[in-house]
């Protein structure tokens, strides 16, 4: 143990040490760390008198352990899921060489290696310090808000033990994976169950929660269950259930910590596997074939095009193979969260007395865009050695790269753009109007993308992210400033000047879609930065 | 001190060591050669208990996965992977507390630095070390624990004319103390005074072995034992009479 506290130890201060070498990586820790101390600057807002009397109330205080208890409860499942997962990078390439040759018990390294996750999912906590002023207006006292952020870490950690348990004890047999998995989606799916029937049984909806939040069987789930009952005993009052939930929560990890201890497992494969990017040997060769044979089985593809291309559209070909290979639906997440987000707004703000804006749509349709275009096909030929090699003009190789990229959005559209068009009665050629506009949205985006590229030789750091979202922003901000102005002008209006406007704000996209372009000549033909 | 029994170690339908049989003395240097993708590595892997596979290894009487087997063996992989967080001395450092070693380890790791040229790049950390650096380093690493038995896999790639050097000298100072070494390689001659036995690996199968002694008395180099066993090899260099220095060689695979 002392072995692996060393070298977390060591590799925390060396990762501080080496701050002073590498502005970019000194930058983006001030920006989270200033980010972070907004948390704390928070004022705590005033009390609101109508309100004072909920907040009072018992029933608030289960609203606050039941928004926890579902939450723990997505975590549980999140987390046990991934103990059961071949590909979860839970070791590095250097573990492989140093750990596992080393005198250590496997169980070591493993629970090693997940309690390294640990520390990923407590940063991602970090939200929950955004509650404390909320926590405070709800008249809790500062032990019943140290109690939630105790529970809250001691179900990540027995969350995490769990995941090393599910995962020491199914690495033989798959029939345990699917017994596990089972158990994994069993649990939220009866306690969603039984949150029906208490409201079925009761006369109304929220008696019904009431009874449901209430009750003591949602006790018995580990994990989300027990944490409940923690918080239930912290916030509600003393209840001799709480202290058998407590009780169990202590005991429960360190018994499975010594079964994990004392098993005899044996992963040095998986661990492989997981961290072999680029695999070298022969047999890792094969361990990373048979993996893409599963997941190419999984789909029935028979024509990808791949031999249809030629010259440099050969680039766009292999992207549309790759894609068609790992994707063969169309339907995907972004079509399907865009037809709900927009066709949900078209439902909501269906009013016959007001016109619905269509500008409104396509900005929000815009924004989940924005977020959802980083998956770029461009940056992945970028880091493609074969995109500097391929021979062939270098204006084409860039087009090219990225046409994939903006046929999946603007076909990502379609389905979302339709029915709020029909919906809501809007004109149905704004159907091509707005999906144009949104293909030179994210042309701007892509240039975006390929100007930090050329800056970075990767969009891998915190720092080139951050890099990338602000130039993408910014980029974006004069075409779409000037569609939306010249919307309010023909919706407010009607004037030719709002046209105009819209035309500007197209061409506005295209030429910087244009610099993106040159930008990206230019990078090919100096090579590649990294 | 290694006794290999019926072990067989397969990727789906691939067998990348199919029923190896091999027992290594004590205080012997013992090559493995082959032609790449032979299963040299995957056996090495075995060997260290890292690979899951069907068969028996024993080191010193000792399963090869117990604690008891990986205090006394060492290994050198084909490819180096440094802790990038880690400076030179902390890996050794992080190697001798990972072996609970006593307080001598020190000299010992300064030695080793000394003898691969790193004791001046102590503080430099492993994701800024060169290939052949970290080779070094992987190599110290190993040394380090002492171990009576030390798996070498292709540990002369990436490596500088100096290094090399004294990876021979060391190779020749662990044999001359009593050492067991295991080498795996596919380059002939960089081992040639060395070794005591060698076993010849293709297809997954050890399809030869043989002693150093045999062969001298034989008079037949490493190289030939090599090509007579694998017989997939021939070289016919013809000279054109035409061209004065141009020469045509001509290979054929059975």
């Amino acid at each position: 143990m002392q072995a692996f506290v060393y070298l977390k130890v060591r590799t925390i201060i060396n990762w501080f040490k080496q701050l002073k070498e590498k502005p970019s990586r000194l930058i983006s820790v001030l920006f989270y760390a200033g980010l972070l101390s907004v948390v704390f600057l928070i004022p705590r807002g005033d009390d609101l008198p109508a309100e004072s009397k909920f907040m009072q109330s018992d029933f608030s205080r289960y609203v606050i352990s039941a928004v926890f208890f579902g939450i723990l409860l997505i975590l549980n499942a999140f987390t046990w899921h991934s103990g059961t997962k071949r590909g979860v990078s839970i070791f590095a390439l250097p573990d492989t060489q140093f750990l596992f040759t080393a005198p250590f018990r496997p169980a070591s390294i493993l629970l090693y290696g997940m309690l390294n996750q640990l520390k990923t999912s407590l940063l991602s906590s970090i939200f929950l310090l955004y509650q404390i002023p909320n926590l405070h207006k709800l008249l809790l006292n500062s032990g019943q808000i140290a109690t939630i952020f105790v529970v809250w870490t001691m179900t990540i950690f027995f969350n995490h033990i769990i995941s090393a348990f599910i995962y020491a004890i199914s690495y033989k047999a798959d029939k345990y994976v699917k017994i596990v998995e089972i158990v994994i989606y069993t649990i939220p799916i009866l306690s969603l169950l039984l949150g029906f029937f208490f409201i079925i049984k009761a006369s109304d909806v929220l008696t019904g929660l009431t009874q449901f939040l209430q009750s003591k069987l949602l006790y018995l789930i580990p994990g989300a269950g027990w944490a409940k009952g923690i918080l239930d005993l912290a916030l509600l009052g003393f209840n001799w259930l709480g202290i058998v939930c407590l009780v169990i929560f202590i005991f429960v990890p360190i018994a499975l910590m010594r079964a994990i201890y004392k098993m005899d497992i044996d992963y040095y494969e998986d661990a492989m596997s997981m961290v072999q990017a680029a695999p070298n040997s022969p047999e890792q060769q094969e361990i990373a074939k048979e993996a893409q044979r599963k997941a190419y089985a999984k789909f029935k593809v028979k024509e990808t095009g791949i031999n249809k291309g030629f010259g440099e559209n050969t680039i766009f070909y292999k992207q549309l193979c790759e894609y068609r290979r790992t994707r063969p639906r169309i339907v995907g997440f972004t079509m399907l969260t865009l037809l709900l987000v927009l066709g949900g707004m078209a439902v909501v703000l269906k009013n016959p007395e007001e016109t619905n804006d269509p500008l409104l749509f396509w900005g929000i349709s815009v924004i989940i865009l924005f977020f959802s275009a980083f998956n770029s096909t461009t940056i992945k030929a970028f880091a493609d050695d074969q995109f500097f090699t391929l021979p062939g003009n270098s204006i084409l190789k860039v087009i090219y790269s990225g046409v994939l990229g903006i046929i999946l959005v603007m076909l990502d559209l379609i389905p979302a753009y339709l029915f709020v068009i029909i919906y809501s009665g809007f004109n149905l050629l704004l159907l091509p109007i707005g999906i144009l506009l949104s293909g030179s949205i994210f042309m701007v985006i892509n240039s975006a993308q390929i100007l930090t590229y050329r800056i970075f030789g990767e969009v891998k750091s915190a720092f080139s992210v951050m890099v990338l979202l602000t130039l993408s922003f910014v980029f974006c901000l004069p075409g779409a400033g000037m569609i939306l102005a010249g919307g309010y002008f023909i919706v407010l209006h009607g004037t030719y000047w709002g046209y105009l406007l819209i035309a500007g704000g197209f061409l506005a996209n295209c030429l910087l879609g244009l610099i993106g372009i040159f930008t990206g000549k230019k990078y090919l033909e100096e090579g590649p930065t990294r | 001190m290694l006794k290999i029994s019926q072990v067989t170690k397969s990727y789906g339908d691939l067998k990348a060591n199919d029923n190896i049989n091999i027992e290594i003395p004590e205080k012997s240097v013992a090559l493995l050669v082959g032609p790449n993708g032979a299963g040299k590595s995957t056996l090495l892997k075995c060997i260290m208990g890292l690979l899951r596979y069907s068969g028996e290894i024993e080191i010193n009487g000792l399963k090869n996965k117990s604690l008891e087997a990986k205090k006394i063996m060492g290994y050198v992989p084909e490819i180096p992977h440094m802790y990038p967080l880690l400076t030179i001395s902390e890996h050794l450092e992080f190697t001798a507390r990972a072996y609970r070693l006593d307080e001598t380890w020190r000299e010992k790791a300064d030695n080793l630095l000394r003898r691969f040229e790193l004791d001046d790049k102590r503080n430099k950390l492993g994701g800024t070390l060169s290939k052949g650096m970290q080779q070094k380093l992987s190599i110290c690493v190993a040394l380090l624990p002492e171990p009576n038995f030390i798996l070498f896999d292709e540990p002369l790639i990436g490596l500088d004319p100096y290094a090399i050097k004294q990876l021979k000298d060391i190779f020749r100072e662990l044999s001359e103390s009593g050492h067991s070494l295991l080498i795996s390689t596919h380059i002939l001659d960089t081992v040639d005074e060395l070794w005591d036995q060698v076993y010849i690996m293709n297809h997954g199968k050890v399809v030869a072995n043989g002693k150093k002694s045999e062969l001298d008395r034989l008079g037949k180099t490493l190289e030939d034992f090599f090509f007579d066993v694998t017989g997939n090899y021939k070289s016919d260099i013809k000279s054109d009479p035409d061209l004065n220095s141009n020469t045509e060689i001509v290979t054929e695979q059975d």
